[in-house]
């Protein structure tokens, strides 16, 4: 019966009034990106390159100057024979080891567009108790891997997955990420003309507190085009900055976030407010509410405010850090 | 989940000290776990994380050959290298180091070895 009335009273708000057509980013707009070279290009590759060994990345780089994708982590290219798993803890400026280099050619009959981008982790702390659950987790997968020719694939993919959840969630995370998109005529080697088109440059800060299932995050991006702006026929450039709290337990997702926008070339700020709260009813049935406030200092100052009740297998959030 | 397996010739252990002590290394931030038995025993004679095991004294050794499986996780998503450094102190042989590469992230690579101690 109480679930009936929350219902009805989820139905009864779904007004539907939140439109962000006057801010186009959010804070997923904002993350680093796993591929940052490969982000900026507009064209999806059709695939990616990712080499582990010095031999593939050879290969990779060649397939790259005729027209592909490549991802590398040069760090791992290498052998490492002393570190080992549990180094991951102790490591907190794991920069060379999470320094990753994307890039994309894409090839016209008159040009080539290319990108290139880096991504590292500037600092990386597990606290005590995720350090704790994480060997835990690392001793169980060691036992499953201890019994000789018998292997149960099974149990070590699940408790897998269970690790990766741990060490990709530190308690405190600072990524940064760059890139560049530029092209280049197809003439000979001597008289070939090359254009800065677009680049970015993205900071994160991740806080994951182990003692309470909440996520904070800040985030930030500077951005540049060689797109003219109509008013000032400078440059396009923003600064976008904003900070989002996650909160998440069994039947309760909980998801806020603030965006600044700066348009550097149009001395404008623009500002958003969004949030998103899913409750699981059970593993069908889940009531969503969104809201969002945009509000822009040139145009009208307005104010929207709507919640949307949906039911699904699928939850909504404002962004997934 | 794939397993690939390997299996290397037997190598031979010129005792040098009253003990011989062993210390398995899994590198490239990868996780392994190991199983030792001696040749003709039924017994497993250690399993797990294996650092600076007491194998037996030189008199006991002698003469007997142990087998060590080691499965080793590509748990690094960076690296489908899988490295591995057997030490085995207090005989002549410097670290024997391993390396292969399983075909996909998240495979296992299980390797058995042999060791003839002289």
């Amino acid at each position: 019966m109480n679930r009936l009335i929350l219902v009805l009273f989820f139905s009864l708000l779904s007004i539907k009034g939140f439109s962000q057509g006057q801010l186009n980013v959010d804070v997923n707009d904002l993350y680093t990106p796993n591929s940052p070279g490969l982000i900026l290009l507009d064209k999806a590759p059709n695939s990616v390159d990712k080499p582990t060994t010095p031999k593939a990345f050879s290969l990779s780089v060649l397939n790259l100057l005729n027209g592909g994708a490549l991802a590398v982590t040069p760090y791992w290219l290498k052998n490492h024979p002393t570190y080992v798993a549990d180094d991951i803890y102790k490591k907190k400026t794991p920069i060379w080891e999470t320094f990753n280099i994307s890039a994309a050619t894409y090839k016209t009959d008159t040009t080539t567009s290319f990108s290139v981008g880096i991504r590292s982790q500037l600092l990386r702390i597990y606290s005590k108790k995720k350090r704790g659950e994480a060997s835990d987790v690392e001793r169980q997968i060691r036992n499953e891997l201890s019994h000789g020719v018998t292997i149960n694939t099974n149990k070590i993919d699940s408790l897998k997955g269970i690790y990766v959840n741990v060490i990709n969630r530190p308690t405190f995370d600072i990524e940064i990420a760059g890139a560049l998109v530029g092209t280049s005529n197809n003439g000979p080697f001597n008289n070939i003309d090359v254009s800065l088109n677009k680049s970015g440059v993205w900071l994160n800060f991740k806080w994951s507190p182990s003692k309470c299932p909440l996520d904070f995050v800040a985030v930030s991006r500077y951005s540049w085009s060689s797109y003219k702006s109509e008013n000032t026929n400078a440059d396009s450039s923003f600064l976008d900055y904003g900070i989002a709290m996650f909160y998440s337990k069994k039947k309760i997702d909980l998801s806020i976030e603030y965006v600044n926008r700066n348009d550097m070339s149009l001395k404008k700020n623009y500002d958003r407010i969004a949030g998103a709260l899913n409750y699981m009813f059970s593993d069908k049935i889940v009531a969503v509410v969104s809201f969002g406030k945009n509000f822009d200092n040139v145009e009208n100052l307005y104010a929207l405010f709507g919640v949307k009740f949906g039911i699904s297998k699928q939850k909504v959030g404002i962004a997934t850090p | 989940m794939q397993v690939k397996k390997d299996q290397l010739a037997t190598k031979k252990l010129q005792i040098t000290q009253p003990n011989v002590f062993l210390t398995i290394t899994i590198g490239n931030r990868q996780i392994g776990g190991n199983q030792l038995q001696f040749d003709g025993n039924p017994n497993i004679f250690a399993k797990g994380d294996i650092s600076n095991l007491n194998l037996g004294s030189a008199a006991d050794l002698g003469g007997k050959t142990l087998t060590i499986i080691t499965n080793v996780l590509d748990a690094n998503d960076s690296s489908q290298g899988i490295v591995v450094t057997f030490s085995f102190h207090g005989t002549n042989a410097a670290p024997i180091q391993y390396t292969n590469t399983v075909d996909n992230n998240g495979d296992i690579l299980s390797l058995t070895t042999k060791y003839s101690f002289l």
